[in-house]
């Protein structure tokens, strides 16, 4: 890895990542702020999801919103953070190799003396940091509004969550990146990788709705997804972390491959 | 490989293609012979490898054409100029140089080093300018700098300064509000900061105004007497003329020529026209230094091209009714014309 191409690109993605994280902030002090209303009304709300079909109550992961945790997985963690910071992921990681190959700037980025692979996995480092932050910060803030509501989670339960949420991340940042590597233009590697990221979504969906489409659910990232169930009960499932952790490094490993062996031509 | 020249020419062995031939070393007036001869015999001292050996180079995309069989050596101290018109294969060849693009077939060698499978050896013995100057837009003069010298060991500041004063930059501007002159000449410093042996610029002076192409061009000539080697790409015919010692001539992806300036010099015509008050006869312009390229009305008007010595021609006219002459400065242009219009050869 470049120091330097690490230097610069944690430069580039900093005000990205500022407002990416301001932007959690304010929806997470937002959800926070209704927590009480929800907890008034647990009864009332938890018999207005009886009535959801399963689907719908699958896809969005909402379950338990009588307690905190469940609350915050429904409403934040399942299906709105993955929403908000899988676009800053796929922005970024698009953006590696094919995004330089679109501006015209990949000549001269490969004009410096240091390996292609080296100058890749910086950015694809400065881009972990990156998903780390806004994961540490969505923890926190969590952390905070639950002291705010007189609420008690664990640290452990916490440090989950921040795994987890991290975990999917890496996995879209390492596919997107590899497409990134196979594409010359920025539009079809974001393209492809949102449109693998959805699909792998409605699978999750699809297998949890049959016995008959379980197997779809080793098809989609989203089933190794479960924040909630990490903040509430502390750990995190360590099998499904790590699949997605391995599905990121293995990508990533395979596009620094393609990118070392590729054609840069403008 | 290494090449060993026990004197200012390559031996026998080195001068068998055409390319070859063409590259022994060239005479040059004054004190810049003198610097060549002695940088030469310092490299043969050294057993420096060529700074740039190209071999049956070929590059193909599939239908469309890439390069064909590109076979040259640049010598060290040397400037060569690559010249040819817009989709001939200059910024192909480059590209392979650099390492961008995997060859098809050939290779290109950098001071012995292979330029695909070890590209970042190569590019540390290289200062580079692409061809279109697309920037981080984002960053500030300064900053740009500051990154591309960040993977450099051999980063001068006090180099870099004075390149920046010579060309007058102002590094405080973002790049997205500089001019494109302004992105050249910071193309140019991040090229010559480093202090590369060896110069691969594509289009060098594209986009400066004449003041600073005169600067440009100066600091080329000094970047040569400090001993570097140049490979620059051009459609400015005047601006070779100044600065290169030899000039490939690449053409729908084949080289049609490897020439010395000299050589070329040599070969270059006047362009003369001549109008006479009363039709002249063809024969009394039949002279060994003249070519007649044209006569119109009934031998009254006459377009004609002077390779050599103008004198017989301006004897001629002196006894025939001249009413009006016309001559046009000697330049490389015509010769270029000629190689262009021409049918590509084969190596």
């Amino acid at each position: 890895m470049s120091l330097s191409q690490l230097r610069r690109s944690l430069l580039d993605q900093r005000w990205t990542l500022l407002w990416f994280g301001l932007g959690i902030t304010a929806y997470t002090l937002l959800i926070a702020a209704f927590w009480p209303t929800a907890k008034n009304n647990a009864a009332l709300f938890s018999s207005y999801i009886s009535q959801l079909p399963e689907a719908f109550v699958k896809a969005f992961g909402i379950a338990d919103i009588a307690h905190f945790e469940g609350f915050i997985g429904a409403e934040e963690l399942n299906f709105m953070w993955p929403l908000i910071v899988l676009v800053f992921v796929i922005m970024a990681a698009s953006s590696f190799v094919a995004g330089e190959i679109d501006r015209g700037t990949i000549e001269l980025w490969l004009s410096v003396p240091v390996p292609r692979w080296r100058l890749l996995s910086a950015k694809q480092i400065a881009l972990v940091i990156g998903i780390v932050v806004l994961a540490a910060v969505t923890v926190a803030l969590i952390a905070v509004a639950a002291r705010l509501a007189n609420e008690s989670l664990s640290t452990s339960g916490l440090v989950a969550t921040g795994a987890v949420l991290s975990a999917l991340c890496i996995a879209v940042a390492g596919y997107t990146s590899l497409f990134s590597s196979l594409f010359s233009s920025r539009g079809a590697a974001a393209g492809l990788a949102a449109g693998v990221t959805i699909g792998s979504y409605l699978l999750g969906i699809l297998s949890g709705i049959s016995r008959d489409f379980d197997w779809l659910r080793y098809l989609s990232i989203t089933s190794a997804f479960h924040p909630q169930q990490a903040l509430l009960g502390g750990a995190a499932d360590a099998a499904e972390v790590s699949a997605l952790v391995a599905l990121g490094v293995v990508t990533a490993l395979l596009s620094l491959a393609v990118f070392q062996r590729r054609d840069a031509n403008p | 490989m290494v090449r060993l020249y026990c004197c200012s020419r390559p031996p026998a062995c080195a001068r068998d293609s055409p390319a070859s031939q063409a590259s022994a070393h060239l005479p040059r007036p004054g004190l810049s012979k003198a610097v060549g001869l002695c940088q030469r015999r310092l490299a043969i001292l050294r057993s420096v490898p060529v700074p740039i050996e190209v071999k049956d180079l070929t590059r193909n995309y599939g239908r469309r054409r890439g390069v064909l069989d590109l076979s040259f050596n640049v010598n060290e101290g040397e400037v060569f100029a690559f010249l040819g018109p817009n989709g001939a294969g200059k910024t192909t060849t480059i590209r392979q140089l650099m390492g961008l693009l995997r060859p098809s077939k050939g290779s290109a060698r950098v001071f012995g080093l292979d330029c695909w499978t070890q590209s970042p050896r190569v590019k540390d013995k290289i200062g580079f300018l692409p061809g279109e100057m697309r920037l981080y837009e984002s960053l500030t003069g300064k900053a740009f700098l500051d990154y591309f010298a960040s993977f450099r060991r051999s980063h001068d500041p006090k180099r870099r300064a004075a390149l920046v004063e010579r060309l007058e930059l102002d590094l405080s501007q973002r790049i997205r509000h500089m001019s494109k002159g302004n992105r050249q000449k910071l193309g140019i410093v991040q090229a010559l900061m480093h202090d590369a042996p060896l110069l691969v610029l594509d289009e060098p002076s594209s986009g400066l105004d004449p003041l600073k192409q005169v600067t440009f061009l100066q600091l080329l000539h000094d970047e040569r007497a400090a001993g570097k080697t140049i490979f620059l790409s051009s459609h400015a015919i005047p601006e070779v003329e100044r600065i290169a010692d030899r000039v490939g001539i690449i053409r729908e992806g084949r080289l049609v020529a490897v020439e010395s300036i000299d050589a070329l010099k040599a070969k270059r015509a006047r362009h003369a026209e001549v109008l006479f008050g009363q039709p002249v006869d063809s024969t009394r312009l039949a002279l060994d230094s003249v070519r007649i390229l044209s006569r119109t009305d009934d031998g009254k008007r006459y377009e004609l091209a002077v390779p050599g010595d103008l004198r017989p021609l301006l004897r001629t006219l002196a006894d025939l009714p001249l009413e009006d002459l016309t001559l046009a400065s000697a330049d490389l242009e015509t010769i270029f014309l000629h190689y262009y219009a021409e049918e590509p050869k084969t190596q």
